[in-house]
């Protein structure tokens, strides 16, 4: 892994717990990021996201009032004058499968499981800089990509009309005809 | 035949986080994150003041759980919000075992669809669990005494599990 110098980052935390926050916010300074602005719930976090520009969100999942499902809904949706291609850490220790699912399936860049580690941290913020995933909107969905790699051997429903090329392009028959 | 497939719309994502930073050239990162771990650490006297709150606050949750049943009213609400912090936090500062016992009880909350005295019970083993760990100051995984209360935990609920298919 890189090392990056990240001063010129701006990065908002939100999240109810306060202690939490402060643990978010100490790994972020210690990592050299020298803007960190905090956001106690939803609310906060949109008012901070219009006034300031920031290049990523940390957000809690689990929040009182606004959910962290709904601050990532409105945060893609693109209302509001806010970036939807925001880069958005989801962080939550509710780790059961349907959790991650759904916030997959909300838009979000990374998740990070709590306890959260000054490592772990770094590597979701270095997978954000050297992976960028480009974006996909669809009837039910807007966010990043949510196919990570190319599988040549995933044998699932084919849903995209890339995926039909890519099987004319692996079907020898079909290129010896064209 | 008509192409069924949805629609869909690629959008490039410019990447601004890429353009604010710079590659160390020779650094290792491995410093940077030593760094923010002692960033993180200059709060761990506030983290067991924390759990030692958290744990009087538990135990008054759990008198009025014993009394509610597992329902979801105040008490349970609030126990199921100081397990979830906890479990959250403790890892981070070397209390993995909290973390350990917390999202145990968590999980046994979400996913349990009875509240009776035997769901009562099993959340109070978690309560007594924590409270051991801040009384003797249980700190890492814990060690025999960690592996032995989280086996513990574990058969009682796979017992309370099987009880409730049966």
């Amino acid at each position: 892994m890189k090392a990056y110098s990240l001063e010129n980052v701006s990065a908002l935390v939100v999240d109810d717990n306060r202690f939490m926050r402060t643990i978010i916010v100490n790994v972020l300074r210690g990592l050299s990021i020298q803007y960190v602005a905090e956001a106690r719930d939803g609310h906060e976090a949109l008012e901070e996201l219009r006034a300031t520009a920031i290049d990523l969100v940390v957000m809690d999942w689990e929040m009182e009032g606004m959910s962290g499902l709904q601050l990532l809904q409105t945060i893609r949706s693109g209302k509001r004058g806010i970036n939807p291609l925001m880069p958005a850490i989801v962080v939550s220790a509710n780790t059961i499968a349907r959790n991650i699912i759904r916030a997959r399936d909300a838009g979000m860049t990374e998740f990070l499981a709590k306890p959260v580690s000054a490592a772990s941290l770094y590597a979701r913020i270095v997978s954000i800089i050297e992976n960028p995933r480009r974006f996909v909107r669809t009837g039910s969905y807007f966010g990043p990509d949510r196919r990570r790699r190319f599988d040549p051997d995933y044998v699932g429903p084919k849903r995209r009309t890339e995926d039909k090329s890519r099987d004319d392009l692996n079907d020898l028959d079909a290129i010896k005809r064209a | 035949m008509a192409d069924n497939k949805p629609k869909v719309e690629f959008v490039d994502n410019p990447n601004p986080l890429r353009s604010k930073v710079k590659v160390k050239a020779g650094a290792d990162p491995s410093e940077l994150i030593a760094q923010a771990n002692e960033s993180v650490k200059k709060l761990s006297g506030e983290f067991e003041t924390i759990f030692a709150e958290s744990v009087t606050a538990l135990t008054s949750a759990m008198t009025e759980v014993r009394q509610t049943g597992m329902t979801r009213e105040q008490g349970l609400i609030r126990m199921r919000r100081l397990l979830h912090d906890l479990r959250g936090q403790a890892g981070t500062f070397g209390y993995p075992l909290v973390s350990q016992v917390g999202d145990s009880a968590c999980k046994f909350i979400d996913l349990s669809e009875a509240s009776g005295e035997t769901e009562v019970s099993v959340l109070s083993m978690h309560i007594d669990a924590l409270k051991a760990i801040n009384q003797a100051k249980i700190k890492g995984d814990g060690g025999s005494i960690g592996q032995e209360l989280m086996n513990g935990l574990r058969k009682v609920i796979l017992k309370h599990n099987a009880g409730a298919t049966e």
